[in-house]
């Protein structure tokens, strides 16, 4: 293991990630809230890191230290950023400030300000921006501004993104980088345009953009979205967020190819949109049934928001959604835990592994009836290897048990179990809000640090899929 | 015409009898001396052994004018080819490639030479069998969307014991010729006053679309196929599974012993079920259900095999069996002992070459029986004019349809021949 490779492609990569400060602190400048020196601290500080990591040798980085890189990045930059929020006063917990960045990078979205209105602005844009930067992806963010880390990027991304069955879309990954960042800034633009339009400030149209597109869930208001009681910004959130829980590669094939059947016609776009269609219908009937709307359209209305607030693993609330009935609340759970479609900004066990599992415990029930059926689990046309099934179930029971383990520590500390598990569910898959006490109006600061960082590991493993981080924690690992 | 083939396999051997015997000048070249010897000992034909991808080989056969090139594959097949176009510069080549892409017009057109494949024509041919299951064989005239429909008279049928003038009624309202009556093995070409009776194998010729409302108002009752086994791998399979997977309401059953066979099929055809077992495993086959099977295909490369499936499967109560043949002389003995259809491409493919060598005037060729040709014939100018009843024989067997620039119809006794038109007929073979 060289660490002095990683050493340097770690202080690099943090160098230009913290250079997104910089949007926030010309916010702070033009606004004159006095914060600017605390925006220049962070860069500073990973600049001198950076210039001493430069002094060591590049080279292509083997698989390991690929996996080390990814993976101490996404544990360091959160608590930089955290370092920020101490130093601003704006959180001064260390632990509060770090689940809070951890929280902003892993788009999860859960909170533990009870107040957030009373944060400076210029806090709050940062608290977007992360969100909007951990959408895409760090290792993606960085190889689409620069020239590459030597060649190692296609490495370092193949351990951050998800994806569905290993294809590049262009020859060079940085090329794919950029592709992937076009996309997203199309996506960010125009929804910073539609808010406009639908009647919110530019500075309210940016923050809530960040966090949908980024699936994140952070907002400037203490009612989230639903401060806004508007019909129109809601309906046009709730889309962004399903587009954003797509595919950020596919709009490019697409674009590329002309063709909307391209879009649409992947199996993954399908099933989620074929989910979404009835979980909205379900819950818009059980809605009006249990008489907590009288108006069909006001049901679904609420419906297909937190539906898709759910699938894409955003969190945003347009309505205190906690006196509704229970089934929708599992439903909700439920919804977070399949997740969206791989190579998007959204969490869970995404929908491709969601299909394998449905099509694999298919196959293995008409098994049981003819013993000697011979079957392949395909994909779209594809059909997949054995040893990417046994990768995919491996994940799926891993995912499973982290969350069940999880949820179980916190129990230690003596919360309800609706609370423990709904909170565990809400950060590995990056929901954000769970039940209960962690409800949406509820928050997570009265957890007791140690749960505080538990979570924020928790946030992480489930950003990077598991068992990229886990992968670190063997002793294999470290073997020479 | 001086022919030489390359390969003295089924195809080859089976092309040089029928050819010698039509006084060509034959030469055969192949690489093993025992087969040669068997031929040219009993039919009069050049044997030469030797290989030939040698150029000294072929410079032996060099004055011969038109080549066949049946190897066992398409890579030494091509190679052939391309030596004997480019050093000897032959331009009548007929190569056999059983890759589809190989006989698409741009590959033909660079090589240079006519490529044949009979693919997609096995697998039709089982496909009319999903479709027609009535029929006991089905042949496409090229292009044309007219079929011949061989189909077997049984008692019951309401055209038992009828006279072909009484179908008239049925024939104002649907075109369709009887050609041919089978009856004990001899072809009679029928006339108005002829009978059929239970027992007769009569030939159809209709056009496809109209098959199944023909059929139904010679009262013809039938099941259509919902469940179809498929035994096996060979190179007809994947084609044929394709073609299968989009009949939606038919449910298809493959089964193979060889493993990594099976993952691949059941990887590229989700919905077909794929099972892992000997073919002959009599314990699978009742566990998935033969007995209610309306079709059971057996397409392995190994002819035994197939015929043995076949057999065992029809034992089970599966209704109808058809199976993969080898060997073109098998084919009569294979009826006998219950296999309802065999599948003979190497059949097709000597009488797909054969269309290729015959005289000018005959444009296509196909053998429906062993003793009932279909050949296509220019109308020649002194003919012209006249109609189809007046013609007689003078032209050729029984004239079915005749073939214009707007389209193809089948002709009734007053249709008028015009000079330019291609007249499609049926020939007994003497």
């Amino acid at each position: 293991m060289n660490f002095k490779l990683i050493f340097r492609n770690v202080s690099f990569l943090l160098f230009i990630l913290s250079l997104s400060f910089l949007l926030p602190a010309f916010y702070s400048l033009w606004v004159g809230d006095g914060l600017f020196m605390d925006y220049v601290y962070p860069i500073v500080l990973s600049f001198s890191v950076f210039l001493i990591g430069i002094q060591f040798e590049n080279k292509e980085p083997e698989i390991r230290e690929a996996i080390l890189t990814v993976v101490l990045v996404w544990f360091l930059f959160p608590a930089l950023s955290a370092f920020f929020y101490v130093k601003t006063g704006a959180i001064p917990n260390f632990f509060d400030a770090y689940f809070e960045s951890v929280s902003g990078f892993t788009t999860t979205g859960a909170s533990i300000l009870t107040n957030v209105e009373a944060l400076p602005k210029s806090v709050l844009l940062w608290r977007s921006t992360t969100h909007w930067i951990g959408g895409i992806g760090f290792v993606v963010f960085s190889l689409s501004l620069l020239p590459a880390i030597g060649t190692g990027g296609a490495q370092l991304m193949r351990f951050e993104a998800s994806k569905a069955v290993e294809e590049k879309i262009l020859p060079k990954v940085k090329e794919v980088a950029r592709a992937i960042l076009i996309v997203y800034l199309v996506l960010t633009l125009s929804e910073i345009v539609l808010l406009k339009i639908a009647g919110m400030s530019l500075y309210e149209a940016v923050n809530h953009t960040f966090a949908t597109v980024a699936t994140g869930g952070f907002s400037t208001k203490n009612a989230s979205v639903g401060a806004f009681h508007s019909f129109a910004v809601e309906m046009i959130i709730a889309v962004f967020m399903l587009l954003g829980a797509t595919n950020l590669s596919l709009y490019y094939k697409a674009f590329r190819k002309r063709s909307l059947k391209e879009f649409f016609g992947y199996y993954e776009v399908k099933s989620l949109l074929a989910i979404t269609f009835l979980a909205t219908a379900f819950s818009t009937l059980l809605l009006l049934f249990d008489h907590v709307y009288h108006n069909p359209i006001t049901a679904f209305r609420y419906a297909f928001f937190q539906v898709s607030t759910a699938i894409s693993t955003t969190g945003f609330s347009s309505t205190n959604y906690t006196n509704w009935p229970p089934a929708i609340l599992a439903l909700i759970m439920i919804l977070s835990l399949i997740g969206a479609c791989a190579g998007s900004t959204a969490g869970g066990i995404k929908q491709f592994r969601f299909l394998v599992m449905l099509k694999t415990i298919y196959q293995e029930l008409k098994k049981t009836a003819h013993p000697r059926l011979v079957y392949r689990i395909t994909l779209g046309d594809k059909s997949l290897d054995f040893t990417i099934i046994n990768t995919i179930w491996a994940f799926i029971s891993i995912y499973f048990m982290l969350t069940i383990v999880f949820g179980f520590i916190i129990t230690l500390s003596g919360y309800d179990l609706v609370t423990s598990f709904s909170a565990s569910i809400a950060c590995i898959t990056s929901l954000g809000p769970g039940l209960a006490k962690v409800g949406p109006a509820g928050n997570f600061s009265f957890f007791p640090w140690f749960d505080k960082f538990l979570l924020s590991v928790e946030m992480i493993l489930g950003r990077l899929e598991v068992l990229t981080v886990m992968a670190v924690f063997l002793p294999s690992f470290w073997e020479r | 015409m001086k022919v030489c083939i390359i390969g003295a396999g089924v195809v080859g051997t089976y092309l040089a009898k029928k050819l010698s015997k039509e006084n060509h000048e034959i030469a055969i070249v192949d690489t093993d001396a025992s087969k040669l010897e068997q031929l040219s000992y009993s039919y009069d034909i050049l044997a030469v052994n030797c290989n030939a991808l040698n150029v000294n080989c072929l410079k032996e056969v060099e004055n011969f004018d038109l080549f066949v090139v049946v190897t066992e594959s398409d890579e030494k097949n091509i190679s052939i080819a391309t030596l004997l176009k480019a050093l000897f510069k032959k331009d009548k080549i007929i190569v056999r490639v059983s890759n589809k892409a190989f006989s698409s017009p741009p590959v033909r057109e660079l090589l240079g030479c006519d490529t044949v494949n009979i693919l997609s024509e096995t697998v039709q041919n089982v496909l009319y069998q999903i479709k027609f299951p009535f029929a006991k064989s089905v042949a496409k005239l090229e292009k044309e969307g007219i079929v011949i429909v061989t189909y077997g008279v049984k008692v019951e049928d309401s055209i038992c014991g009828k006279q072909i003038a009484e179908l008239k009624e049925i024939r104002e309202k649907i075109d369709f010729t009887i050609v041919a009556i089978e009856r004990e093995g001899k072809i009679i070409i029928p006339k108005g006053d002829s009978y059929i009776y239970p027992g007769d194998k009569i030939y159809v010729a209709v056009r496809e679309e109209d098959v199944e409302r023909l059929f139904r108002s010679l009262g013809v009752f039938y099941e259509p196929v919902k469940l179809v086994f498929v035994f096996g791998f060979s190179k007809f399979t994947e084609e044929l599974l394709s073609k299968l997977s989009d009949f939606s309401s038919l449910r298809v059953k493959f089964i193979s012993p060889d493993r990594e066979v099976c993952e691949r099929i059941s990887g590229e055809f989700p919905n077909i079920s794929v099972f892992h077992g000997e073919l002959t495993d009599m314990e699978l086959l009742k566990q998935e259900n033969i007995k209610n099977a309306d079709l059971c295909i057996a397409m392995t490369e190994d002819e035994e095999t197939n015929i043995l499936t076949c057999i065992l499967s029809k034992r089970l109560g599966c209704k109808r069996a058809s199976s993969l043949i080898m060997h073109p002389e098998y084919e009569k003995l294979i009826e006998s002992i219950g296999i309802d259809v065999p599948l003979v491409p190497r059949k097709l493919l000597a009488s797909k070459v054969y269309t290729r060598l015959s005289s000018k005037s005959i444009l296509e060729f196909l053998e429906i029986s062993e003793n009932l040709d279909v050949v296509e014939v220019v109308v020649p100018d002194n003919i012209a004019g006249k109609r189809v009843s007046e013609v007689g024989k003078e032209l050729c067997g029984l004239v079915v349809a005749v073939k214009r620039e707007n389209g193809t119809e089948i002709v009734k006794g007053n249709t008028v021949l015009h000079s330019g038109d291609t007249i499609i007929c049926v020939e007994r073979r003497e």
